[in-house]
């Protein structure tokens, strides 16, 4: 599921820096995270029928990281392959780019669409605070590329 | 609103076998070239491509962390923010093309310079 590879980046991720981060530890903070962004969902939106809306968003965002971390990583294991071929050429790198560009610009759109929805779902009372969750636990960007949170 | 999904890297693998290109990655990637290259021209063009590529990346750096903190405050904006962050998509991807080709320039500028054995000594079964 999208867990495993969520960690598998944040591994890669930290692996160009300094050690690798224990890959089980990772799995646990996250499902730690939707565990508890779950609860905070059930616990802040006062509407039942809202509450199951929001609910079913959230197994949507799910669905598209686990779409899009799978792209990522069919992505790198390519680039990996073309960048150890000594006579690869330029145009299969180009391929490659264009092909994952299209990708990731689709996932941009299909998650800008599901946090519309969620704040359509949801009293700005409501959506202060799952906001501030998500943000600080389980940003998109987080979850797609692993622990770096600012560049560089 | 949107925190997105923006990668870190210029060529989604990294030059590196299995690095994503950040500019610490590329900086020990210069260095193991200064090491494989034994040729002294070469080497120095290698890893001037290299640090060239560095300073691109660094740049790029900036512009993705600064989308991200942008994106952020859209993403708590209850009120809207959708076409903002689209458009604060938008212009990263093109950044994030115009990165790639550079990255790629450097990548093919490197590859002219070392060896077939050099090129794998740096490259191969390292991942």
């Amino acid at each position: 599921m999208a867990l495993a590879g969520a960690a598998a980046l944040a591994i890669a991720a930290c692996a160009s820096f300094r050690s690798a981060p224990d890959p089980a530890q990772i799995e646990r903070e996250i499902a730690a995270s939707k565990a508890a962004e779950l609860e905070l969902v059930r616990t802040t939106i006062s509407d039942p029928a809202r509450t199951e809306r929001f609910i079913d968003l959230l197994a949507q965002r799910e669905q598209l990281l686990k779409r899009f971390v799978g792209q990522i990583i069919d992505h790198r294991k390519r680039m990996i392959e073309l960048n150890a071929d000594y006579h690869a050429e330029r145009g299969d790198f180009e391929a490659q780019l264009a092909d994952y560009n299209r990708k990731r610009a689709i996932a941009q759109q299909d998650l800008v669409q599901l946090i519309t929805a969620m704040k359509q779902t949801t009293t700005a009372d409501e959506w202060s605070e799952i906001a501030a969750f998500q943000l600080d636990r389980l940003s998109p960007r987080h979850l797609a590329y692993g622990g770096l949170k600012e560049g560089g | 609103m949107i925190v997105l999904l923006l990668a870190w890297y210029f060529l989604g693998g990294g030059v590196a076998s299995g690095m994503i290109l950040t500019s610490p990655a590329v900086d020990d990637l210069a260095k193991r070239a200064a090491i494989v290259v034994e040729d002294e021209t070469r080497r120095q063009a290698a890893v001037q491509a290299l640090e060239i590529l560095e300073k691109d990346i660094k740049a790029f750096e900036k512009a993705y962390a600064a989308s991200g903190k942008a994106l952020g405050k859209l993403y708590r904006n209850h009120g809207g923010g959708r076409d903002e962050a689209l458009f604060i998509l938008n212009d990263l991807n093109a950044n994030w093309a115009d990165g790639q080709r550079r990255a790629l320039d450097a990548r093919f500028t490197l590859r002219d310079q070392l060896t077939e054995e050099e090129w794998s000594a740096l490259f191969g079964n390292s991942d």
